[in-house]
């Protein structure tokens, strides 16, 4: 067994969660998350045409869990997660949250901004220690997470990125494991609300640098931060 | 200077002039002259619609130069801009309002008087600056300063502000470089069959040569382009970038595109290459004379820019091109006053005798075997010599003089072959064609059209067509039999040059280079065409060899008795055309790395230091001593005073109260499973089967050849689960580390880099228990959490119900009480919030890395990186404590039996200054070399690796390399310090402080 790295009955009370880059984010109005911080429901009065072109919204303090180990896959199917058949693909659960499979043994589980993340952040409460080889992750700890959305997704990441992301080489469901702008990235392709995304799953430490490259990227497009009402 | 309008000639009618939208006019002004153009026209078009024909002077002589090709493919055209030096007249587009000039003159364009240059050709043969300049001794240092006058283009304006350029990455099945009729085919049929293209073109409308050109057989190809175009840009598979140059080819189809300001990294799984053939011009004396150009580009200023290029004007030909050119030039009322074909008459096909016919039904004077010898003007041509041609390169003494002002030279074709050589393509020489053609071409790149020697219009398209299958089959999405295209039709005349004896007889129009200068050099022993290039210079202008490579191919073959093939052409390297340094430096990324403290610092003014990818508060100097911009520089005096004052009180506070110093830069790995510790026992040196849970252990790695490369501390939470730190540099190398060999080990064991996941802080000093008291109920006494024990637990945030979860570490790396605290970065700013509030009963402080350097020194600590080097074994930096006798393996244990076993050289030892010397200031630095003796002839033994005054000790300290028989404690040893100066240092014992560990095991 395994325990939680960490105690979710504290944090679910915590308000003194903080993104490393919360300064760059800013808002006419923000909403709570179920990991205890808060993330930007609103920039301004644009969001809604932003998001149409190329929306940078932050999800870093939106719910996720990770684990890995030959017990992980077995652990989640009992959750009733539907998880994909091959790595680097991702699922949409009927709820909202994406399942993704970094590797055989690897998942991730991102919330889900209808419950803002509610029932992702459920899962460790209930399960503080998990199966035998079941190793819970560090993600949300770990990594910054910026969804981009918009028409304009495969162009501005084409800026930033030597992979091939546009649909047709990366199509819905597919995860890339790649350098965006010089960092390690987990590129993630959905959709919410008919709406092409690309989450985007980065070294914490480096959500500053990484979403003021975003930034830069979709000014091109008209693009810029959004909160999360823009992709509701 | 008052500006005077330019007298401008009214367009010809449509359908000439496809690139102007007539309805809008452009004004700018030209070497104070006001010029009227129309929208659409490049500053040449307009120029040349105004009689504009001077836009130059050439580099050496200061000859005035035109339009040479009017396609921006030489560089006669490159005039100033008040922002830009070098821009190309004949591919800028006219805006309103500019100013323009010319280059490289001493004057104004017309009246250069540098100009007189070109009356001292003899004294500058070619290289001539190899052999002058340099004697007597000395006497460069007076003509540097002419040469740097005289030298170079245009200016920069060194107040530019840089503009914003970028990079993208494009992905594509296909993409056809060159938008002519070849190109267009191809890019339809790999389309049609469902190929993702990418159609690039350098110029503003699709359609390469059918844009400007005749075709015999084709009555319209104004309508063919038209025809072609929106089939493509309809067509749904196809993208077009226009205005788009490859400038490059690099290994797998890797293209670099410049459009814009953007540099596209273009990823092609295939490539056809319709790069199209330059025309070449022909050598005589005269040829550069404004007026003189090639037919094509005469073709141009009719059919793209609506400009009549002259009144009388006189065609030399050796192919077709010639005749439909001057048929076009009657057709829109320009006086062909001869048409000079250098072929002779039975040489002419079946197309070529009915052109003439046409041109001899009109009036115009044909003529062959002839050819103009000499072209004569001042600032524009006036009138041509022409002469009956005897053998090749020879003439006749008759001649006749006719006035013109107007000469279009239609010599022949050469491939447009550099991005094919950067490719690997060699180019053979046909002496039937007197052409070169290109083989040997890589898989998946695959040429079109007059670049593959295929001139006739229906064959190019065939050509097109042929290649895009190649191109189709290899990405299996057809299976299609390639065709056989064939074109017999001769378009290159076999020696179009005719040497004068008076020069002035132009191969490199870029260099000055005349056909006795190519000659020269081989006599003088640079036979081959790499070294005449050197040499001479050929081809090394802005417009590279593209009109000078075949003729000088031409006569180093004749001069030096080898065929062309023999002889080839200079290497082409990237980049194809000149390209802007913006292009390179434009959004390049440096990502950086915050900690969760990080605004912290800044807000406290923390003078910030790189370390890897992140940014670390060095110290933290009072409000008014937060020094800016060069000022800051550690080399001035009032900086380091600054710095020197702000550790030496950190670090007495540290050592008297409490200090905080933000350590989340520290990697840190988690192992989870039941092979956890067997894992760690096989790549650290210690051993770690038996460490118990709820204690750390320091842990050492060494690597294969049984060098120390990295250091931390194992925390062992569990049975199964070690929770182990890194450096800050070296944690990536160690954890790839683990997860290499266990791929291999199979052990059961999860290896997780949490580095970023966790922020941590170091809180020490005396007072250290009682800040961390204030915020946990954990059982903080020295029984209850003793020395190098870990613990994890929570800490209370004040007045709320709320709780961080925490590991925390009782570790003694600066000497003191202390604790690490390492929490999830969620919560590190908070962190540090809660510890500097709670300690503020205690005056706590933050101390920055470097204090913490100073105060890990007095302890003896070693850094991994600052106090080792790529040869420290374990034995040399006192480290074969660590490492475990017992156990049967650790990463690196064999080399470090080797290295262990052999008779020590050096050792790492503690050394303390004379008491003077910190008065003096003489401090030595790090990388100071430690002599084996005060004499001469000394030898280097070892070197510093740290220093610095302790206030502590009250001396100057540190560590250093030095020879074993130098290491005895009290041996003094030499350092030589900065200036050459040695000092002398005595070892010490280590630590220096505190030897007894009764300030951090309390």
């Amino acid at each position: 067994m395994s325990t939680q790295y960490l105690s979710t009955d504290a944090a679910s009370q915590m308000s003194a969660v903080r993104s490393l880059h919360y300064r760059s984010v800013s808002g006419v109005s923000e909403v709570a998350t179920a990991m205890g911080g808060s993330v930007l429901a609103q920039a301004d009065a644009g969001d809604l045409a932003r998001i149409q072109s190329a929306g940078i919204v932050d999800l870093t303090l939106m719910s996720r869990v990770g684990y890995r180990g030959k017990g992980a896959e077995g652990f989640l199917d009992e959750q009733g997660i539907r998880l994909p058949d091959t790595p680097n693909q991702a699922l949409m659960q009927p709820t909202g949250e994406l399942a993704v499979r970094l590797s055989p043994r690897e998942f991730w589980l991102l919330g889900s901004l209808n419950d803002r993340g509610a029932r992702v952040a459920e899962m460790p409460r209930l399960h503080k220690e998990t199966p035998e080889r079941c190793y819970p992750l560090f993600c949300e700890d770990s990594h910054s997470w910026f969804v981009l959305a918009g028409e304009h997704v495969a162009q501005v990441m084409a800026k930033l990125c030597a992979v091939d992301l546009r649909e047709k080489a990366f199509p819905l469901g597919a995860v890339a494991q790649t350098s965006v702008a010089r960092t390690n990235c987990i590129v993630v392709h959905h959709r919410i609300r008919e709406l092409s995304c690309f989450s985007i799953l980065s070294d914490a430490t480096s959500g500053e640098y990484l979403l003021s490259v975003l930034q830069d990227a979709v000014t091109e497009f008209r693009g810029g931060l959004c909160g999360i009402e823009a992709l509701l | 200077m008052s500006r005077q309008a330019a007298v401008s000639r009214p367009r010809l009618p449509e359908p000439m002039g496809l690139m102007l939208d007539r309805q809008q006019s452009v004004e700018f002004e030209f070497e104070g002259e006001r010029i009227l153009g129309v929208k659409g026209d490049t500053l040449g078009s307009a120029l040349l619609a105004n009689r504009q024909w001077v836009w130059s002077r050439s580099f050496k002589y200061h000859r005035p130069r035109g339009p040479l090709t009017l396609s921006g493919h030489d560089a006669n055209s490159l005039v100033q801009l008040p922002d830009e030096p070098n821009v190309l007249a004949d591919r800028h587009l006219a805006s309103n309002g500019i100013s323009i000039g010319g280059q490289n003159v001493n004057g104004s364009l017309k009246k250069d008087k540098d100009a007189i240059l070109n009356h001292f050709g003899r004294f500058m043969p070619v290289g001539f600056y190899y052999r002058a300049f340099y004697k007597p001794k000395g006497v460069w240092d007076w003509w540097e300063k002419q040469i740097r006058v005289k030298a170079g283009l245009g200016v920069a304006d060194l107040s530019f502000k840089p503009e914003y350029y970028d990079k993208a990455f494009l992905h594509h099945d296909l993409v056809v470089v060159g938008s002519g009729p070849a190109g267009l085919s191809a890019a339809l049929k790999a389309a049609d069959n469902g190929a993702d293209v990418l159609l690039l073109e350098e110029n503003p409308v699709l359609g390469g040569a059918l844009t400007y050109s005749e075709f015999s057989g084709c009555d319209n190809p104004e309508q063919l382009r038209q025809d072609l175009v929106a089939r493509v840009e309809q067509h749904p598979n196809i993208s077009v970038m226009t205005e788009a140059t490859c400038n490059a080819w690099f290994m797998d189809n890797w293209l670099p595109v410049l459009e814009g300001k953007r540099l596209y990294k273009v990823r092609a799984k295939q490539c056809v290459m319709a790069t199209g053939a330059y025309e070449q011009h022909v050598v005589f004396r005269g040829n550069d004379l404004p007026g003189v150009v090639l037919s094509s580009a005469a073709m141009r200023m009719m059919k793209l820019y609506a400009v009549k290029p002259g009144e009388r004007a006189v065609v030399l030909t050796g192919n077709e091109d010639g005749y439909l050119t001057a048929l076009t030039l009657k057709q829109q009322q320009v006086k062909v006053c001869a048409v000079a074909d250098m072929r002779q008459e039975s040489e002419l096909s079946a197309a070529e005798q009915d052109l003439v016919s046409q041109l001899v039904s009109m009036g115009v004077d044909v003529r062959f075997s002839q050819t103009v010898y000499e072209a004569k003007g001042d600032l524009h041509l006036k009138s041509v010599e022409l002469r009956t041609i005897t053998s090749p390169g020879e003439v006749g003494s008759d001649y006749e003089i006719i006035p013109c002002d107007l000469l279009c030279m239609s010599a022949g074709y050469m491939p447009a072959y550099q991005l094919l050589c950067q490719a690997g393509g060699q180019l053979s020489y046909s002496d039937e064609r007197a052409a070169f053609s290109l083989k040997n071409l890589p898989e998946n790149l695959h040429i079109a059209g007059s670049v593959n020697g295929i001139y006739s219009l229906a064959s190019v398209m065939r050509d097109g067509e042929r290649a895009a299958i190649q191109a189709l089959n290899a990405l299996e999405l057809a299976s299609e039999p390639v065709p056989v295209v064939e074109c017999h039709k001769k378009v290159n005349f076999h020696w179009p040059i005719f040497k004068h004896p008076k020069g002035k007889d132009f191969v490199d129009f870029d260099e000055d280079l005349q056909a006795k200068d190519i000659i020269n050099a081989t006599r003088m022993g640079y036979r081959d065409v790499q070294l005449v290039k050197r040499f001479s210079t050929v081809g090394m202008g802005p417009s590279q060899g593209r009109h000078s490579a075949l003729p000088t191919a031409r006569l180093v073959a004749k001069a030096t008795q080898r065929t062309v093939s023999e002889t080839g052409v200079t290497t082409a390297r990237p980049p194809l055309t000149p390209e802007k340094l913006a292009y390179m430096a434009g959004r390049g990324f440096d990502p950086y790395r915050q900690t969760a403290m990080h605004h912290r610092h800044l807000e406290m003014g923390a003078k910030m230091i790189p370390a890897g990818l992140w940014m670390r508060p060095a110290f933290y100097p009072a409000a008014d001593q937060r020094l800016q911009g060069s000022e800051a520089s550690p080399l001035l005096p009032k900086a380091r005073q600054i710095r020197n004052a702000c550790i030496e009180n950190e670090s007495s506070h540290v050592r008297q109260k409490v200090g905080l110093i933000d350590v989340s830069t520290l990697g840190g790995i988690e192992l989870r499973g039941p092979d956890a510790a067997e894992l760690m026992n096989r790549i650290y040196t210690f051993g770690f089967l038996k460490q118990p849970v709820g204690k750390t252990r320091y842990a050492v790695l060494t690597n294969d050849q049984g060098v120390v490369i990295d250091d931390g501390v194992a925390c062992r939470f569990d049975e199964d689960h070690f929770y182990v730190t890194a450096t800050t540099t070296g944690v990536d190398t160690v954890y790839r580390l683990m997860t290499f060999w266990n791929t291999q080990w199979q052990l059961d064991v999860d290896i997780t880099n949490v580095s970023s996941a966790y922020a941590a802080v170091n809180l020490a000093g005396p007072d250290s228990r009682k800040v961390l008291e204030r915020l946990t109920d954990q059982d903080l006494s020295p029984e209850g959490f003793p020395y190098l024990a870990c613990r994890e637990g929570f800490l209370a945030i004040p007045d709320s119900e709320q709780k961080i979860p925490v590991r925390m570490l009782r570790v003694g790396f600066v000497g003191e009480l202390g604790y690490e605290l390492h929490v999830p970065a969620r919560f590190g700013e908070v962190l540090w919030d809660l510890l500097m509030d709670a300690g503020q009963p205690f005056d706590i402080r933050p101390f920055g890395v470097e204090t913490q350097r100073l105060l890990r020194l007095e302890k003896g600590h070693i850094i991994i990186g600052q106090d080792t080097d790529g040869m420290s074994h374990p034995g040399e930096v006192a480290l074969g404590w660590a490492v475990s006798k017992k156990k049967p393996y650790f990463n690196g244990c064999r080399a470090v039996d080797i290295v262990m076993k052999r008779p020590q050289t050096r050792k790492l030892v503690g050394f303390v200054l004379p008491k003077e010397l910190v008065a003096q200031n003489r401090k030595p630095e790090e990388g100071h070399i430690v002599l084996s003796g005060a004499g001469a002839d000394a030898e280097i033994t070892g070197n510093v690796t740290s220093c610095e005054y302790s206030p502590t000790v009250n001396a100057i300290i540190g560590m250093a390399y030095v020879a074993v028989e130098q290491s005895e404690v009290g041996s003094v040893f030499p350092i030589r310090v900065d200036g050459g100066a040695v000092v002398m240092a005595e070892v010490a014992a280590l630590p220096f402080y505190d030897p007894e560990q009764a300030r951090q095991e309390v």
